[in-house]
């Protein structure tokens, strides 16, 4: 041991911001979870039986391509409803109650905002950029995209990520769903 | 709260209202929403912020119109009927917390009224800044209504104003599509025509040698009209009379005269372009980098060095390609097509109609084919790239290959890719091969209907046979140009878009102007007193807020705080590397703005986190800040920066060069390269930024000392996360989320029972504690 145990509060070589916590994976019991949606755009609570109740959560997938029904993280929300803390993890959303099992989908559902393309409607192609037109499980929508070839990604697995001018996400889950028209302007740049 | 109400899109037709209306919009807005907007009392004269937003609260792309005016904001949505209507309406004094919320593929507006939280809209990753604007506005505003008297500057009008601004210069004004980030110029709409004329502008000191070039082109194209002439005159006259052979040697010899002087003239044209082109590139470059050492540090924070490097270097030679090869090529390929198109009509004006009808179809189908094949290329460069980036990694990171043993899948993952590469080059070369020769055909069976109705010509005596050769001849130099031309418009609109980038670099302001009555100070004592300094890199989101200080000359004081906390936007704003947004900063009782900037420079020097060394010299390095230093001031100032002895130890001295980004220097080394950089400045205030980061504890003693050595008689402003760099400070400061929450000595503060730099150093200690223990 050194003299450092019995030094006063003085200034030493060491790092302020350094977190002192370290991280821990907590799972969450599903038996013991309930969650609530208020509607109208109001904060998903969460309750865990006989511990506590979370007034605002948020829900993030860890492997959203592979398995997007589980491993989801529950985070508590700050005061000012960003994300704040995590709470824990819940192996499957089918281990919940049916009712609790929606409640979470529209948590998750809350925080993504990547449409799922049904069919590509038209495919124009101008000169520095391409025009799309897409059907999509949130509703029609057009956009621009700068070099097709770079910013349509296609993975071996049939999954196709679309990235427009604004980097905003598309995602075809399977390109063999798409029809044969929406498979063939998808050819000309993938 | 909630007021329901709704209007059909059947109306009268729309007024200058609506107009008004698309004012306080990105773009135009229905009629519908207009209508159901007045029918809730909101009109667009004073109201200030009109926008849907691209999600509904649902998450579907049927958005809702966020609306504000002073005294209250609303949601208008419009239903699949195409009915508007209000579907919710707040007072802004209710609102106590304004935010967004981001996710993946967006945000949330959420706004916190008296009875909690609530998501008000979504919109996408393109909306994020607006929506974030937004939010500030309405909070600012609420802040107005609730409490007047501490009430925030400015209006909502302004601020909102402000916010739609900034979303609008996103898009181009013309044609609304969003502007390529990091520039305003519109690749659709680029006025081809002004760019030009200004490009032409820098080739003017050189209009004699531009004058030379199309004497040049104008003869070379004439020039290159004759050989045909001859060869005409060579089978009329000669080869059919045998009388004329004495004319032969004579008419070969002209021939191979006007090959030789075309081809002269070609290769003098060439010169000559390459000469202007690269001279008048070269002014563009050097403009634009003298301009941009002229510009303030917020304009490189808004663009990325590499995207500048591309600007000066990439958009130039691009411009330069223009110059030098586009305007000569472009002009000889027309110059050729109506020269040759002349002598075709004027020769037999039946058979210049007949090989000149089919050219628009040429063009256009010249055109269809090279996009065809523009496009199966582009595909194969993604496919190659993907192979040669595969390569990099698996050959950078062999060792981790073999220690995982992962040979066997990294193979397949190769093959993978080299066979994605292979099937991508046969579609492109397959393409090519295919569609280029089946293009050559039908170019070149014009050449057929010449034999064909040529023949004819001659029976009929209306042509001769040496005419009808040289026809042939002349038909061969026109399918080549015009299938250039087709690629022109594409070609010319990439240089000119360059050219525009490089421009618009030229025609920005410097933010941090010099006033023309600024007042010199060569030398000043230090004082500074920051008063009430509000500051935010987006003016939406402010860093600092209302911080005042004060730092009598001499003194030295530590700031403190997490990362992200404003303490290094607090020194970029006293060495005026940006300009404050609200209140003043004084050196000496003087405002920084009203200060020559190069001596406000002078007096102030940093000795920053991320050290950053010129490629060149140590000594070069040193003297950096006064290149006319002797050798016996650059070796001092290194001593007094601990930096001789390990100066002494490289292999060059003093004349070491330090590679790029001082490279060849480890951190501890290049610090104090910096520190004996700043002795040799000498500047009355002196800001050290976290300067002894990221080394050992060796390594620190050692800057310590040279920075002891360096802050004697200075005003001081030292940033650490390390407190013991600031145990010889006056004052110590603590800034939080952009305020100063305690101010006083390291003793004043300690004593402060729930004091937050009491609570840093307690932190500190426990861990030493935990340190000492591991130990």
């Amino acid at each position: 041991m050194n003299d450092r145990n019995n030094a006063p509060h003085e200034p030493e070589d060491t790092n302020l911001t350094v977190k002192v916590e370290p991280e821990k994976l907590i799972w969450l019991d599903p038996q013991r979870l309930s969650f609530r949606d208020p509607g109208a755009g109001r904060p998903i609570s969460m309750t865990i039986a006989d511990d506590r109740t979370y007034r605002s959560i948020f829900a993030l997938r860890a492997f959203p391509r592979q398995e997007p029904n589980g491993f989801i993280q529950i985070f508590q929300g700050n005061t000012d409803e960003t994300r704040g803390e995590m709470v824990g993890m819940i192996r499957g959303i089918a281990q919940l109650r049916q009712s609790d099992a929606e409640t979470l989908a529209e948590a998750l559902r809350r925080s993504y905002l990547v449409p799922r393309i049904t069919a590509i409607l038209e495919l124009e192609e101008h000169r520095f950029m391409a025009r799309w037109v897409v059907d999509t499980d949130r509703g029609v929508r057009s956009f621009d995209m700068y070099q097709p070839h770079r910013n349509v990604i296609g993975s071996g697995s049939g999954r196709v990520l679309m990235v427009d001018v604004e980097e905003n996400r598309y995602e075809i889950p399977d390109v063999e769903d798409l029809d044969d028209a929406s498979r063939r302007r998808l050819d000309r740049v993938l | 709260m909630l007021d329901t109400r709704s209007t059909q899109a059947h109306h009268a037709e729309p007024d200058s209202d609506e107009k008004r209306w698309d004012e306080l919009s990105i773009g135009p807005v229905p009629d519908t929403v207009a209508r159901a907007l007045e029918a809730a009392r909101f009109h667009p004269e004073s109201s200030h912020f009109c926008v849907p937003s691209r999600f509904s609260p649902e998450g579907n792309y049927r958005g809702a119109w966020m609306v504000a005016d002073d005294a209250r904001v609303a949601v208008v949505t419009v239903n699949g009927a195409g009915v508007a209507e209000v579907t919710w309406e707040a007072s802004i004094s209710e609102v106590r917390q304004a935010t967004i919320h981001s996710v993946t593929g967006g945000g949330s507006l959420i706004l916190h009224l008296s009875d909690g939280p609530k998501e008000i809209t979504r919109f996408d990753v393109g909306q994020t800044s607006l929506f974030g604007g937004f939010a500030h506005c309405l909070k600012r505003q609420s802040e107005r209504l609730n409490d007047p008297d501490n009430a925030p500057a400015g209006t909502m009008r302004a601020e909102c104003r402000q916010v739609l601004e900034k979303q609008r210069a996103l898009y181009c004004s013309k044609c609304r599509r969003l502007l390529p980030r990091n520039t305003s110029i519109c690749r659709f709409c680029v006025e081809k025509g002004s760019t030009l004329r200004r490009i032409l502008t820098f080739s003017l000191p050189y209009w004699r040698y531009l004058a030379l070039m199309a004497f040049l082109m104008v003869g070379g194209t004439a020039l290159q009209l004759i050989p045909p002439q001859i060869t005409r005159v060579l089978i009329d006259d000669v080869l059919l009379s045998p009388d004329q052979q004495h004319r032969l040697l004579g008419l070969v010899g002209l021939m191979a005269f006007v090959m030789i002087v075309v081809c002269g003239v070609g290769i003098a044209r060439a010169r000559l372009g390459i000469w202007v082109g690269c001279h008048v590139t070269n002014d563009v470059q050097a403009r634009a980098f003298n301009h941009l050492q002229a510009l303030s540090l917020s304009f490189f924070n808004k663009q990325q060095t590499g995207a500048l490097m591309s600007r000066v270097n990439n958009d130039a030679r691009q411009m330069q390609g223009f110059l030098v090869d586009g305007i000569q090529y472009t002009a000889v390929n027309i110059l050729t097509v109506i020269g040759v198109a002349a002598v075709l009509i004027w020769m037999n004006p039946f058979l210049g109609m007949l090989v000149l009808l089919p050219t628009p179809f040429v063009v256009l189908l010249s055109a269809y084919v090279w996009r065809r094949i523009g496009r199966r290329f582009r595909l194969l460069w993604v496919a190659m790239a993907s192979v040669t980036s595969y390569l990099n990694d698996a050959l950078s990171g062999i060792r981790v290959i073999k220690s995982f043993g992962r040979e066997e899948s990294e193979k397949e993952r190769f093959s993978r890719r080299l066979a994605h590469a292979r099937s991508r080059t046969i579609a492109a070369e397959q393409t090519w091969q295919t569609l280029v020769p089946i293009l050559n055909l039908i170019v070149q069976s014009s050449l057929l209907l010449v034999w064909y109705f040529g023949a004819f010509e001659v029976y009929g005596g209306r042509l001769t046979v040496g005419g009808l050769v040289a026809y042939v001849g002349y038909l061969g130099m026109i399918y080549g140009p015009l299938q250039l031309l087709t690629r022109l418009n594409d070609w010319l609109t990439r240089s000119l878009t360059a050219a525009a980038r490089i421009f618009e670099v030229l025609d920005t302001q410097a933010d941090i102007e010099e006033k023309s009555d600024a007042v010199a100070m060569p030398d000043v004592s230090g004082n500074i007193q920051v008063r009430n300094v509000t500051f935010g890199y987006e003016k939406h989101l402010p860093v600092l807020k209302h911080v005042s200080l004060d730092i009598p000359a001499g003194e030295m004081v530590g700031l403190v705080g997490k990362s992200g906390a404003g303490k290094s936007t607090l020194i970029n704003l006293i060495g005026r590397l940006y300009d404050v947004d609200e209140g003043e900063i004084l050196l000496d009782g003087v405002n920084l703005r009203d200060i020559k900037v190069q001596h406000l420079r002078q007096n102030i020097g940093f000795v920053l986190q991320d050290t950053f060394l010129f490629n060149g010299t140590v000594a070069e390095n040193i003297a950096y800040a006064r290149p006319n230093a002797d050798r016996v001031e650059v070796l001092k100032a290194a001593v007094s920066a601990n930096a001789h002895g390990f100066i002494m130890n490289l292999p060059d001295g003093y004349d070491t060069i330090v590679g790029e980004r001082g490279a060849r220097l480890s951190g501890g080394e290049r610090q104090r390269i910096a520190i004996a950089r700043t002795l040799l400045q000498d500047p009355k205030i002196l800001i050290l930024d976290e300067a002894t980061s990221s080394v050992d504890t060796e390594t620190e003693a050692r800057i310590q000392h040279a920075l002891a050595h360096l802050v004697r008689g200075r005003t001081t402003l030292a940033i650490a996360h390390r407190l013991s760099t600031l145990r010889h400070a006056t004052k110590l400061v603590v800034i939080e989320d952009g305020e100063i929450v305690e101010e006083g000595t390291h003793a004043e503060l300690m004593s402060r029972e729930d004091g937050i730099y009491r609570k840093l150093v307690t932190i500190q200690t426990e861990w030493s504690r935990v340190i000492g223990v591991g130990a």
